[in-house]
């Protein structure tokens, strides 16, 4: 899976947050910018997934919930929380919330490790939604960074819209 | 050829409209047999010769070819070869629509096969050109209209235009001069910006172009693109001089040779020819420009982050610094326009959607053998461009339906008593706000058993469900997907896509439609659109502390809901809640429950006892005939919001329209009406269209006459126009200052004036040439309102809001046609007034005591207060009571003269208290009146038996003080006032 990305041989940089204590990346290619303005309003009767929309610089924003994504409990913004926006080209008007980081961080092909499904997750409801969403490992100082690909979540939250009945 | 692309987007644009105005002009043309065809005949040869210029230009073969044999084929209609018969107009319009399938991918034009329409159409150009010329001929050979052309050499213009016979013939009289126009397409288009299809219509203009040809120099094509100079020689015939035509044609870089004149033609000096237009293309490119969407939609962007910016800066502006506050008001009006301009710059006549059907149904009715006349009126009224383009496909459907189902065979329509040919008319007009646009037919009409029946067959309704639904909304299960009740499926309107697709594409830009029809007489289909989408004035309304916008257009009626309107109003019905409203009953939609509670953060989390607040407002909303309660916490105002589409993953939600960024940079969502109702399943429901009239149920709510004005420039404020005595026009320089007061003479009185800042905290009142002063109608007083604008005088059903804003004077607040307007007491302000400029004048008149005492008994406050202090100001003692059974209490133990008493209230209402008054023997005497919103004659006899001396509907001060003390003197007449009793 997407093997030409992560087996180039030049450093990659990835935009590096958190969900609780694990830390994920998204490579800055797919990047837009890092807010830390997390005002958002909520959309009622959409999936979880969707934490709401934000307004930056005149322009809005779906934003969406890490945590849920991941299948973690929801858990209120904070001083820490950062929106994580997405490259047009990947997904259009769309964001992250992460729970703190925002940092970036660059590491060589060789510390990364492409992943498959086997990976151990949680058990919650959506953890085969999260561990389609990870496509690599990278081996850090002291933790793993697990390597979000950014163009299937766009997707997941396509599908998670598309099949989420509305409920009377 | 030319490798300017903005070249070939220009040719693409310019061939556009000639298609649009040739394919008229062709079905004016079959129409107009017996009338003069000269006008449309010129017009059609014009449009196929720029058409052709163009094409030539940039390159395009096939479509200068098809061009040329269309020009050739017309112009043998005008010397009569061919007639015009039906099927010559319908080869014709299929060259049409096959050039502009060529010009809808210009690109690659050329690579499509245009050998089938070239045949179909030789025929027609062979007629009269055969004897002369030979047919239609590749690029590489000249043309045949130009065999009479010389070869041209580049370098001279001596001898390059020769004059055949053929030429001669077609000179026409009236235009005595011939011309040899020569210019260079590349030259005029580089050095002086003049695109060619400019350049051929100045020549048009300046005269009639009877041969022509461009000429490219250089190697043949397959060496590579040729290079400039492109020659364009021309043979033109003209009824003006040298001089004059040179100044017509306007072309510095063209040459032009006299080559005759026919003998005796006068030479028209200067003046243009009468025959031609009097240049309106010459005005036109002076006030008109092309601009591209994206920019025009940029601008609309950028007007929008400028009331974003607006809004903010004045939510953060200092109150007191007023000359900041100035430049904001300044900046607020020209932002207002700003936008304003900017939003129609994207607007365009709907004619440009409407002039396609005429062709439609021409081809329509010749397929299915019908006669059908289209009528178009209002083609001039704008519409959003984004919404025109939307519009298209529903209106196509509606049309074609028309002609399939609704107009029928010429026999048919003649045994029916009808003239042979139907007619289909098409309109356009702006209603409140609103695009109308409606599509009528005499045709057959709808047939609702059909309906019924198809609607069983499909399980869609069953029986019990269609015999409450009224015609309308029996026609309107037509736009239900898969509904179709055509007995064949015919090429036309039945290929199984049904009428769902109009309101699809209607939902889709916020409009409705509506259906009418008479069984016989035909159908009428009326769509009401929103006249942009790129500004919506919203309700902004709270709930659990989000904000939420409600299109205006949707909004019909702010109610306040507050304990007791829900309890007198809102009814558990089978499945939900209902609320009474003027005679209907409305279900009942609260924002809550629609949109269930989903927050995460704790800081956004509602407690339980918050939510279920029994008070708040609710708007009436009203999609098409139906209408709704959508119940909510709060206004936050009305607003022009700029829209923003909805990101595409929550369309699905379906209960959402658009979103918006609020003034302090917030996101809202804006919800859809007619979203909700579906959400929460009302518009099914017989219930939901909210015309079943209560059965006696009178209206509770009053329409009353008010008197909105201004006095500062902000607040928008209101009186009931029973306390207004009369509105007088005053020139301020007329107001005479003595000490603190300010008075004018109206009438010969001198009149004090009373500022309203002096009274309120709110804005002063402007100064202007003119202002108006508001008379009392206390005619004792001498004292008027200052106002410096009156606004409106409408007739409402009022729904104060005594809230929202508390002062002493004001009785409340009310949302009038999406503003707040601020509705005074007049009488207390006056009053109060007078309390701090005459004190003297509050004390009682010389030797009358109090007048009397008055106990006034109602459930609302508001009401008690403002009877109570009304009371008060006519010098009486007031004592309140909430309901009839403290009122009872109230009556034993203080013995009031009067008692003032509503009649529905909670623990006793009026009827029981009168009657319990009425066996009293130690109060049964006391005058009663009683004063209700209740206005029936049922109710007034009801008053009548429970024991009332009078009944006053509330609330008209005058009558109520009237009967107030006509009681008061009857009962002091006949000796028996209690309250002097008590006194004893």
């Amino acid at each position: 899976m997407n093997e030409g990305v992560l087996n180039d041989s030049s450093p990659r940089a990835f935009c590096a947050f958190r969900a609780d204590a694990r830390l994920y990346g998204i490579d800055v290619a797919c990047l837009r910018e890092i807010s830390a303005n997390t005002t958002i309003t909520p959309v009622p009767r959409a999936p979880p997934v969707i934490r709401g929309l934000a307004n930056l610089r005149s322009r809005i924003f779906l934003i969406l919930d890490l945590r849920a994504l991941l299948g973690l409990p929801p858990a209120p913004c904070t001083a820490d929380s950062r929106l994580i926006i997405l490259k047009p080209t990947v997904a259009e008007d769309m964001g992250l919330l992460a729970d703190r980081g925002g940092d970036i961080l660059t590491a060589l092909p060789d510390r990364i490790a492409s992943v498959d499904a086997a990976l151990p997750m949680s058990d919650a409801p959506s953890a085969d939604q999260a561990r389609s969403l990870v496509v690599g490992m990278c081996k850090l100082e002291n933790e793993l960074m697990m390597i979000i690909d950014a163009v299937r979540l766009a997707d997941t939250v396509a599908r998670a819209t598309t099949n989420t009945e509305v409920i009377r | 050829m030319s490798q300017d692309p903005g070249f070939a987007h220009r040719f693409v644009a310019e061939a556009r409209e000639h298609l649009a105005a040739m394919a008229s002009a062709m079905l004016a043309l079959e129409r107009n047999q017996r009338g003069s065809p000269q006008p449309l005949i010129e017009e059609l040869l014009r449009a196929a010769h720029s058409i052709k210029g163009g094409a030539g230009f940039t390159g395009r073969r096939n479509i200068e070819q098809l061009a040329h044999g269309f020009e050739q084929a017309i112009e043998n209609i005008r010397d009569g070869s061919i007639d015009r018969t039906a099927e010559v107009v319908d080869t014709l319009l299929a060259v049409l629509d096959r050039i502009a399938t060529l010009v809808d991918d210009v690109d690659r034009s050329d690579e499509s096969d245009i050998s089938e329409p070239l045949a179909r159409m030789r025929p027609l150009t062979t007629a009269g050109t055969s004897p002369h010329g030979p047919p239609v001929q590749t690029r590489d050979e000249p043309p045949p209209g130009a065999a009479s052309l010389a070869t041209a050499t580049p370098t001279t213009t001596e001898g390059e235009f020769k004059i055949t016979e053929q030429l001669r013939k077609a000179w026409p009289d009236d235009r005595g001069f011939l011309y040899g126009v020569k210019l260079d397409w590349s030259q005029c288009e580089r050095q002086f910006g003049l695109p060619p299809m400019i350049v051929a219509e100045r020549i048009e203009r300046a005269g009639r172009v009877l041969d022509s040809r461009t000429q490219v120099a250089g190697p043949a094509l397959r060496d590579g693109p040729p290079r400039p100079p492109f020659w364009y020689l021309a043979i033109v015939s003209s009824s003006v001089a040298l001089d004059a035509f040179t100044g017509e044609l306007d072309i510095s870089c063209a040459t032009v040779v006299q080559l005759g004149q026919k003998p005796g033609v006068a030479s028209e000096k200067d003046r243009p020819p009468a025959a031609e237009a009097p240049r309106p293309r010459g005005a036109a490119t002076a006030t008109s420009l092309r601009v591209s969407v994206p920019l025009v939609d940029r601008m609309m962007a950028l007007a929008g982050e400028l009331v974003l910016v607006r809004n903010q800066a004045l939510r953060s502006a200092d109150p007191a610094n007023s000359p900041l506050r100035r430049l904001l008001r300044r900046l607020d009006s020209v932002t207002n326009e700003l936008q304003d301009a900017a939003l129609r710059m994207r607007t365009q006549p709907v004619g440009t959607l409407f002039d396609r059907f005429p062709r439609v149904v021409r081809d329509l009715a010749r397929q299915l053998g019908k006669q059908i006349d289209v009528r178009i009126t209002g083609a001039e009224v704008e519409l959003d461009k984004t919404i025109l383009e939307l519009l298209s496909d529903p209106l196509t459907h509606l049309i074609r339906n028309c002609c399939d189902h609704g107009i029928e065979m010429p026999e048919r329509r003649v045994e029916s008593g009808k003239p042979p040919g139907g007619r289909i008319g098409l309109s356009a007009r702006q209603e409140r706000g609103q695009i109308v646009i409606e599509i009528n037919d005499d045709g057959r009409g709808i047939d609702a058993e059909a309906i019924r029946r198809t609607a069983i067959e499909q399980g869609l309704k069953r029986g019990d469900e269609l015999d409450r639904m009224s015609d309308r909304q029996l026609f309107g299960l037509i736009l239900l997907s898969g509904f179709s009740t055509a007995k064949r499926l015919t090429d036309l309107s039945g290929r199984g896509v049904g009428m769902d697709v109009v309101k699809t594409n209607l939902d889709q830009i916020g409009g409705v439609v509506e259906i009418d029809s008479v069984a016989g007489r035909g159908s009428t289909f009326t769509l009401r659109l929103p006249l942009t989408l790129a500004i919506m004035p919203c309700l902004l309304v709270q709930t659990d502390g989000q904000c939420y916008g409600v299109p205006q257009r949707d909004v019909e009626e702010i109610l306040l809901l507050d304990a007791r309107v829900a309890r007198r109003r809102i009814e558990r019905s089978h499945d939900g809640e209902v609320l009474r409203w003027r005679g209907r009953l409305l279900p009942v939609v609260r924002i809550r429950d629609v949109l269930g509670r989903q927050t995460f953060d704790a800081s956004e989390a509602v407690t339980g006892e918050a939510a279920t607040a029994s008070t708040g407002y609710a708007a009436v909303v009203r999609l098409g005939s139906r209408r709704f309660v959508l119940a909510f916490d709060e206004v936050v105002g009305s607003e022009n919001i700029v829209v923003k589409p909805l990101h595409p993953l929550l369309r699905p939600l379906g209960i959402y329209a658009a979103t918006t960024i609020l003034g302090d940079g917030g996101v809202a969502l804006i919800l859809s009406g007619e979203g909700v109702a579906r959400h929460v399943g009302i518009l099914d429901k017989a219930v939901g269209d909210g015309v079943e009239a209560l059965p006696g149920a009178a209206s509770d709510t009053r329409e009353e006459s008010v008197l909105l004005f201004r006095c500062g420039p902000e607040e928008l404020l209101g009186v009931h126009m029973r306390a207004v005595r009369r509105v007088v026009m005053i020139a301020p320089d007329r107001i005479t200052r003595i000490g603190a007061r300010e008075l004018v003479n109206v009438d010969g009185a001198a009149t004090n004036v009373i500022r309203i800042d002096h009274v309120l905290n709110v804005s002063a009142c402007r100064d202007a040439d003119r202002l108006f002063l508001l008379l009392s109608s206390d005619r004792d007083r001498h004292v008027g309102l200052l106002v410096s604008e009156i606004v409106d005088t409408p007739t409402l059903a009022l729904q104060l809001d005594a809230r929202a804003y508390r002062a002493d004077g004001v009785l409340g607040s009310a949302m009038i046609r999406g503003q707040i307007a601020l509705f005074l007491d007049l009488d207390r302000i006056v009053r109060i007034w007078e309390q701090v400029n005459q004190p003297g004048l509050l004390a009682l008149p010389d030797g009358k005591a109090a007048a009397g005492r008055i106990l006034v008994v109602d459930d609302t406050r508001f009401f008690q207060k403002l009877v109570a202090e009304h009371l008060r100001g006519a010098r009486y003692e007031v004592t309140v009571a909430d309901n009839g059974s403290a009122a009872l209490a109230r009556l034993r133990e203080e013995r009031p003269d009067l008692v003032v008493c509503d009649i529905e209230m909670p623990v006793m209402d009026g009827h029981a208290f009168a009657r319990a008054v009425r066996v009293d023997p130690s109060i049964a005497r006391t005058p009663l009146v009683a004063l209700t919103t209740l206005n029936t004659p049922e109710s007034r006899a009801a008053a009548a038996q429970s024991g009332f001396d009078a009944y006053e509907v509330k609330l008209d001060r005058q009558t109520l003080l009237a009967t107030v003390d006509r009681l008061l003197n009857r009962a002091r007449a006949s000796g028996e006032l209690a309250g002097a009793q008590s006194h004893e």
